[in-house]
C-alpha cells in the first residue's frame, strides 16, 4: 500500500508541477504586456497567484502523503520524534478542523531520536489524537508536545490550557477498552497514560 | 549567466519540460529540451550546453544512468537534478557522482535561476 500511495503521490506531484509552471508562465506573458494592453490585467494576476498559492498549498499536502506512505518502506528505522509528531499534526489537521479543535505540535527543543516502527508510531499517534479530540470541547486546542519524562522520550497530547509538568502527577495506565492497542504499544515499547482532568483530557505516550 | 546560455532541461513531462522552457526563454535563457535519457545524451552531442537540468525519476535510462554517462563524456558539464519527494536519496547519490546540486519538484523558477548561474560559474 505505501508503495502504491508513494507512487501515486509522485504523479500528483508532477501534476502540481505542470499547472504551478502554466500559471507561471501565463503570469509571464501577462507581465509582458504594456499596461492596458491586456484587459482585466489585475484580475489576471490575481487568478495566477491564486492557482500558485493553491500549488504550494497541495504540494504541502501531498509531501505529507508521501511521506507517510513512505513510513511503511521499513519496520525499524531510527526517526526524530519532533519530525513525526509535526507530520502526524499535518496530516490529522483535518479531523481536528471538523470538531473545530485547533492541532498543534511543540517539539522538544533538540531532536529526539528513537528506534522504531514509524508506521505503527503514526497509528498509534493518530489514535490517540482520535482519543482526545472525541473528549475535547469544541473551539479548544490540542496540543501534542514531544518531551523527555524521566529521561524517556515521550508524547504528551492534551486539549487543556494547563502544559505544566505536574499534570503528570496523576497518570494513570490507559484502560485496554479506551484505547485498545496493546500489541502495538509492546511492538513499539510504548507505555500509554491517561493524564489531565475530566475537563481537559489527555495522553502521554512514553518509550521504554 | 550570460543571455543565451543553452541549459538542457530533461523530464519525461513533455508539458512540464516545454512549459519551464519557455519561462526561462523569456529570462533569455536558451533552454533545449530532451524527455528521455537517450534524447539528452544526443542533444548534448549536438549543442554542448553548459548546463544540464535532469530529472532523476524517468522511465528507461534513469537521471543518475545519464548522468554517469555525461559525467564519462563531458566532465566539464555541470547538472542539477530535479527529485521528488521520494527521490531526495537519488539526489544525495547523484552529487557523489558528481551533480553540481539537486532541486526538489516543483521548483521555483527564480532559484532554478539562481541555482544555474552558480552552475555556470562553476563550470568556467
Amino acid at each position: 500500500m505505501g508503495r502504491i500511495t508513494a507512487g501515486l503521490s509522485h504523479e500528483i506531484n508532477n501534476v502540481l508541477a505542470i499547472i504551478k509552471e502554466s500559471a507561471g508562465l501565463m503570469d509571464d506573458i501577462i507581465r509582458l504586456c504594456p499596461e492596458n494592453v491586456v484587459p482585466h490585467q489585475d484580475r489576471l494576476v490575481k487568478s495566477v497567484d491564486n492557482i500558485r498559492k493553491q500549488v504550494d498549498r497541495g504540494v504541502d499536502i501531498v509531501t505529507g502523503l508521501n511521506r507517510f506512505a513512505h513510513s511503511m518502506d521499513e519496520s525499524r528505522a531510527r526517526i526524530d520524534l519532533n519530525e513525526l509528531t509535526a507530520r502526524m499534526v499535518f496530516l490529522m489537521q483535518r479531523f481536528g478542523r471538523k470538531r473545530r479543535i485547533r492541532l498543534s505540535a511543540v517539539p522538544h527543543p533538540e531532536p529526539v531520536m528513537i528506534e522504531t516502527d514509524p508506521f505503527c508510531l503514526e497509528m498509534l499517534l493518530a489514535a490517540g489524537v482520535d482519543f482526545c479530540l472525541d473528549r475535547a470541547e469544541e473551539g479548544s486546542s490540542l496540543v501534542l508536545q514531544v518531551r523527555l519524562v524521566d529521561d524517556r522520550p515521550a508524547v504528551w497530547m492534551c486539549s487543556g490550557p494547563d502544559l505544566s509538568p505536574t499534570t503528570f502527577s496523576v497518570k494513570e495506565p490507559c484502560p485496554g477498552d479506551l484505547l485498545p492497542l496493546e500489541e502495538d504499544l509492546e511492538h513499539l515499547k510504548a507505555d500509554i497514560f491517561v493524564v489531565g482532568t475530566a475537563s481537559a483530557p489527555g495522553l502521554l505516550m512514553q518509550f521504554r | 549567466m550570460q543571455k543565451g546560455t543553452k541549459v538542457l532541461l530533461v523530464d519525461d513531462e513533455a508539458e512540464f519540460v516545454r512549459t519551464l522552457a519557455e519561462r526561462l526563454q523569456i529570462r533569455g535563457i536558451q533552454a533545449l529540451v530532451a524527455t528521455d535519457g537517450v534524447e539528452a545524451l544526443q542533444v548534448v552531442e549536438e549543442h554542448a550546453p553548459p548546463i544540464v537540468v535532469l530529472d532523476v525519476m524517468m522511465p528507461g535510462m534513469s537521471g543518475i544512468e545519464v548522468l554517469q554517462r555525461l559525467k564519462e563524456r563531458h566532465p566539464g558539464i555541470q547538472v542539477i537534478l530535479l527529485t521528488g519527494h521520494g527521490s531526495t536519496k537519488e539526489g544525495v547519490r547523484g552529487m557523489r557522482l558528481g551533480a553540481f546540486d539537486y532541486l526538489m519538484k516543483p521548483v521555483h523558477i527564480e532559484e532554478l535561476i539562481k541555482k544555474m548561474d552558480e552552475a555556470y560559474d562553476a563550470s568556467r
